[in-house]
């Protein structure tokens, strides 16, 4: 960073490092604005053959159908069942549990597909929004890799078998242990609310009384459940009301990513985040990685995560001086003495949040992220019951099971058993701890020991390799279940399809081994919930319904007790800058693949990490200015050392990234998963490192004594973020235009001149050469993205790939610029590298009136509509990429290959049900981009048309839009006065991209609006 | 070495092979233009279905109305194929020893589905609704011909895309009061393109004619 000159940037954006410092590499990449021509591409070099692995079933022979000679059959069924109409997709509620929480879905099926995933909008975990993880999901049920049938294995022979077979084995197993009270056996499961699987489990337990159950999730929130035990002295779940929150102040948390609750909180912030509703919240992120309330935060600390613990001591110490908490809560915690906690900056920041919180008494919320110790978590508990926030802005709900030993401790204990030959027999049910578990546990060399090892699994993963049997699992859209929403909410889970490759539930396996009289998933929930929905009416409606309403967990409020006096190891206080050797590791969840549960999902590997735009891979984090001292360069593979354990993966510069910090994320490395996660035994390397190599269960998220050794070789990462650059005319051209991409005003400044954004571009008038072509009478369409609002959850990225059937294209191809979203999140920084602010921005095609790309296509293969959308016509376009060329935007995407091609053999074939038959795949050398979802325009324009009837504003829904967990993004009918996105693009904040080229964009921006503390300014 | 030398007759065989040559692109223009379209490759296909279904009889001479066995043809984009139980709806009753109708007897026993032979066969990327056409009044007949009269169904259109926008361009002719779409024998009372307009206004009938109504 030495040769920046960090004053010159100050206050304007940029997206990259290699863009700030004008290195020759992005010099390279503005010059070739498609990046690598083709033919570089060995037709069939190892990178080529990744992609040909990766997903892409498609209709191949969709062009050639039409043609006489090939005869199409009509199979119509023998009965068609009631309510049915051939052709016409349905909608069924069901839900997904991730962590023991489950989330309320739509999925539409069609024809007896599932193959969209939506929220469910009266669920109260969803509201209508579901996350990408949700939206990708529907991709696993086509996945042909998924594990096909009963399988047993010894030693590293796999023999093919049958649930028959298992039936006749573990018949006689399980008796045998029932009459010896379970001694041995003990099952692993995930953790699981489900009420279902509790009564089988009190059961289980009556049967085999000396059975144990462990529950193991490598990701969870382990911490937050201790930490309100300190507090309270009994375990809480904390539930946040972020709509009545004027103040939020994060300690090291992602309330709005990987959280249980994200989409609880995301909705509820983002109504606080928009000045026209009423007044602004103020968020105060202290964090060691970017997280995305750190890019929506007002004000941000970056700290190492191993500093928070002694910033919530001071936090306390200075909120408590202020407002004298009763003598019951016991005494404050004293501020530390920690000489960065004297640095002028941090104390500042510490003072104004604190007189912030006091300001707003029961008007703001205090919380811990879930890789923060205990204490951290019992400090923020105590900060909210001091500050009055309990009760308005937080609430509690007891927890289930207050009595269970922590996750770790209990598979800890049951390692120590296998170890001592205790455990005869192991079911594991749905995690995969040979992968996952802590690396000190040993757990592969303890399950070796164990007899019988039995596995459920959805993929012949790592864990069933080293079982004895292995019997797949059914996945959630294709079994009866439920499951408690994070309020507590009783959530029901009904199939879209029969279990494709005969899986059955966790539930089912377990009614097996203990005996139940009942074997099939929908009897056993029945049953569950008989006394709660005892007719048939009530039973029926919950699961039309996706829950029972009114069944939330009842609200408590558990009394707060003296929290004694925080130790701090030396390490947590300090100093501010730490020397190699002394680094800090911090290992979060990826936010795509979660604990590597999702790896062979090649949607998830392919969207763009949100701050990094990584895609494929994980990379080491650090902050420029550390990797400058350790002599580190971005994109070079570095050895990380810690605890005698070592790890060597691609290092990344990171903007934001706390100084001293390094960040890894798990989820990568897969060696025995699938084609697109990784299957070494086929040749299929993993993608990304295995971070969980060096996890103990000591240090599962912050650990200390980190050393980074540079290797000096060059990495290719797979990101996202220099592509596509917006202006040809280099750097200068594009740091004068980011600003005015990217239109922001401090509150204060939007009050005294609410349409700011409209004057950040003074251009000439503007005269087309061009008569419009069409006048609009009908409908016009138009689009609304709130800046303010968005968060870069890349939640509409992944809806618009399962909507549109977009194909994933491999690393190798994105490296090259030819990914294919059609709508992408610009993440742009601001001010100074190492802390820098940050913004997101959804590009998809902006339909413009006066559009660039219609104007060169020499075969009229994009075509004005009258209704304002820019037509793509596949079978039209011959590939001569002008249209691209002249698009301002580059929203355009071109098929450089049929990325569909494998789908024509065996296996593979299976993909292609993933597809939305309303829309065309499409081949190779064709252009593609965003067409505000027109299928969905126009069935519901024939839907309207046909009853007579005017479409009501809000009835379309792009699939960006419907997902959108805080409701940035708004589409409908410009023409309509009353519309919401009319009233929003006569709104002050909105403004047009680039809109001094005349384009005329469809699609307007509302412009991001801060609030910051004038103390802090 | 003696040159070779073309015999006389080669004289006349130039000129036949110039013409010949001069002709070919002509020809082969002629033939594909011909051979390749619709009209010749679509229009008449006729293929032989599992089932010697007679629209004639069942919707000519017994009058069983369209929608019977077509039942979503007001609602949905496809007019769907009947199941085997609006077979069996008559014939658990009439017919039920003939040969003929002994597939359908097995698809209903079995469980498996007849598989039908697709006539009118639009390519993957055309999207038709049968809805948005029947519920503004464009006649079965208007595309389909008169099934009525068909023994065995054939196509009677070239459904080809220039086909559809005549229609869409000039809708009036193909207009009829929706609820006589499915009458074979309708007449437009006086001067058919008066009619046909005076219900397209009634209707408020605007066919779009935008690459996205059909391709998406």
């Amino acid at each position: 960073m030495s040769q920046v000159d960090r004053k010159a940037h100050k206050g304007a954006f940029w997206r990259s490092i290699d863009e700030l410092e004008r290195s020759p590499r992005f010099q390279e990449l503005l010059k070739n604005e498609f990046a690598a021509p083709f033919e570089e591409l060995e037709p069939n070099s190892p990178g080529r053959r990744r992609f040909m692995q990766v997903i892409g079933a498609s209709l191949a022979l969709a062009g050639v159908s039409g043609c006489r000679w090939q005869e199409d059959h009509l199979l119509p069924q023998t009965r068609r069942p009631a309510g049915t109409t051939p052709g016409v997709p349905r909608s069924f509620a069901t839900a997904m549990e991730l962590g023991g929480v489950a989330t309320g879905l739509h999925v539409t099926s069609y024809d007896g597909r599932p193959i969209k995933v939506e929220g469910n909008p009266a669920h109260p975990g969803s509201h209508g929004a579901c996350s990408a993880i949700h939206q990708a999901s529907v991709l696993d049920v086509w996945d042909p890799d998924r594990s096909e049938g009963v399988c047993t294995f010894s030693g590293t022979q796999r023999t093919a078998s049958s649930w028959k077979a298992f039936e006749d084995f573990a018949t006689p197993l399980f008796a045998g242990l029932r009459s010896q009270a379970g001694k041995g056996l003990r099952i692993l499961a995930s953790e699981s609310s489900s009420p279902s699987l509790a009564a089988l489990r009190s059961k289980l337990a009556e049967a085999f009384p000396q059975a144990k159950w462990v529950e193991y999730e490598p990701v969870s929130q382990e911490n937050e459940r201790e930490g309100s035990r300190l507090a309270f002295g009994a375990p809480h779940r904390m539930l946040l009301d972020l709509e009545k929150a004027d103040i939020v102040v994060s300690l090291d948390t992602d309330l709005l990513g990987l959280h249980p609750a994200a989409l609880v909180h995301s909705r509820a912030i983002a109504k606080r985040r928009t000045p026209e509703l009423g007044e602004m919240n103020r968020i105060y992120a202290i964090e060691s990685v970017f997280t995305l309330l750190g890019v929506m935060a007002d004000h941000r600390l970056a700290l190492r995560s191993e500093l928070v613990k002694a910033v919530a001591a001071a936090l306390d110490a200075e909120v408590s001086k202020l407002v004298q908490p009763a003598a019951g809560f016991g005494p404050p915690q004293e501020r530390p003495a920690a000489a960065f906690l004297e640095d002028a900056q941090v104390a500042k920041f510490i003072a104004v949040a604190a007189k912030d919180l006091v300001a707003n008494r029961g008007k703001g919320v205090v919380v811990a992220g879930s890789h923060q110790p205990p204490e951290v978590h019992a400090l923020a508990h105590r900060l909210n019951v001091i500050l009055d926030n309990v009760g308005a802005t937080v609430t509690y709900v007891a927890d289930r099971e207050p009595t269970r030993p922590t996750h770790v401790a209990a598979l800890k204990s049951l390692v120590d058993e296998m170890n001592a030959g205790q455990v005869e027999t192991l079911v594991v049910l749905g995690q995969n701890p040979v992968y996952s578990a802590p690396a000190d546990f040993g757990f592969g060399a303890a399950y070796a020991k164990v007899k019988h090892r039995i596995h459920l699994c959805g993929y012949e993963d790592e864990t069933s390799h080293a079982s004895t049997w292995h019997l797949p699992e059914a996945h959630y859209l294709e079994a009866w279940g439920d499951a408690l929403g994070w309020d507590g909410t009783v959530t029901m889970m009904q199939p879209l399809i029969a279990p494709i490759h005969g899986g059955r539930s966790a539930l089912e396996l377990v009614a097996l081994i203990s005996g139940d009289e009942k074997k099939v998933g929908a009897e056993l929930v029945r049953r569950t919930h008989a006394e709660r929905l005892s007719t048939d009416k009530a039973w029926r409606k919950a699961v039309h319904d996706g829950f029972i309403a009114g069944s939330a967990a009842p609200v408590v409020r558990p009394e707060l007790r003296p929290l004694g006096k925080l130790t701090l190891s030396p390490r947590e206080l300090g100093p501010k800058e730490v020397d190699n050797g002394n680094l800090e590791l911090v290992i979060l969840p990826d936010s795509r693949l979660y604990d590597g549960r999702f790896a062979n999902n090649a949607w998830l590997q392919e969207t763009p990490e949100p701050m990094t735009k990584l895609t494929w891979e994980n990379a080491a984090l650090l902050n420029p200015a550390t990797a400058e001292k350790l002599g580190v360069g971005d994109s070079t593979l570095v050895k990380l050392e810690i605890g005698g354990k070592q790890l060597t993966m691609p290092a990344m510069m990171s903007p934001g990234q706390a100084k001293g910090s390094v960040r890894v994320v798990l989820g990568f490395g897969r060696t025995t998963l699938g084609h697109v996660g990784g299957l070494v035994e086929d040749g299929v390397e993993p993608t990304g490192v295995d971070v969980y190599q060096v996890r103990t269960s000591e240090a599962l998220h912050i650990a200390g004594g980190l050393k980074v050794t540079p290797t000096g070789e060059y990495y290719q990462l797979g990101t996202t973020q220099d592509l596509h650059a917006i202006g040809d005319i280099g750097r200068e051209g594009a740091a004068e235009r980011i600003p005015e991409l990217v239109r922001q005003a401090d509150y204060a400044e939007y009050k005294a001149k609410p349409d700011f954004a409209k004057h950040k571009v003074e251009h000439p008038p503007l005269l087309s050469l061009w008569v419009a072509p069409v006048s609009y009478d009908g409908q016009k369409w138009g689009m609304s993205i709130d800046m303010n609002r968005c968060m870069g959850c890349n939640a509409c990225m992944v809806a618009c790939q399962a909507e549109n059937n977009i194909p994933v294209v491999g690393k190798e191809q994105v490296v090259m610029g030819r990914e294919m979203h059609w709508i992408r999140v610009d993440r742009y920084f601001r001010g100074l590298s190492d802390e820098p602010e940050a913004a997101f921005q959804p590009v998809p095609c902006q339909q413009c009136e006066n559009a660039p790309c219609e104007q060169v296509c020499p075969v009229g293969a994009t075509q004005h509509s009258e209704e304002g959308l820019n037509d793509m016509t596949y079978n039209r376009c011959i590939g001569t990429r002008y249209c691209s060329n002249n698009c301002p935007y580059k929203v355009r995407r071109f098929n450089f290959f049929n990325y569909h091609m494998e789908f024509k053999d065996g296996k593979n074939q299976m993909k292609a049900m993933s597809f939305n038959p309303e829309v065309s795949v499409r081949f190779r050398g064709v252009m593609e981009k965003c067409t505000y979802c027109v299928q969905r325009i126009q069935s519901v324009k024939i839907q309207a048309k046909n009853h007579k009837r005017p479409i009501k504003d809000g009835e379309i829904k792009t699939a960006c839009q419907q997902t959108c967990p805080t409701e940035a993004i708004v589409f409908g009918d410009l023409n309509d006065k009353a519309s919401e996105v009319a009233k929003l693009q006569a709104g002050p904040r909105a403004y047009a991209l680039l809109e001094e080229l005349n384009t005329r964009p469809r699609t307007l921006y509302l412009a991001r609006v801060r609030n910051p503390h004038p103390e802090l300014g | 070495m003696t040159l070779f030398v073309f015999p006389r007759w080669a004289n006349r065989a130039k000129s036949v092979a110039g013409l010949l040559l001069g002709g070919a692109p002509v020809y082969l223009t002629a033939l594909v233009w011909y051979g390749a379209s619709p009209k010749t490759t679509d229009v008449g296909y006729q293929p032989k279905q599992p089932v010697a279904y007679s629209h004639a009889l069942h919707g000519g001479e017994l009058g069983i109305d369209c929608r019977y066995c077509h039942n979503t043809v007001e609602q949905a984009a496809m007019a769907a194929i009947p199941p085997t139980q609006t077979c069996m709806n008559c014939h658990e009753r009439v017919w039920t020893k003939s040969p003929k109708l002994e597939p359908v007897r097995q698809s209903w026993e079995t469980g498996k589905s007849i598989e039908w032979v697709k006539v009118h066969d639009l390519p993957d990327y055309v999207y038709f609704n049968h809805s948005a056409h029947v519920m503004r009044g464009v006649g079965c007949v208007s595309c389909h011909g008169r099934v009525d009269q068909m023994p065995v169904v054939y196509q009677h259109e070239t459904l080809s895309m220039g086909w559809c926008l005549d229609c869409h361009r000039a809708p009036e002719k193909n207009l009829r009061p929706p609820s006589e779409v499915t009458n074979m024998n309708w007449k437009a009372p006086g001067d058919p393109e008066a009619y046909g307009k005076k219900l397209r206004e009634e209707n408020d009938i605007n066919p779009p004619e935008s690459c996205s109504t059909c391709h998406r």
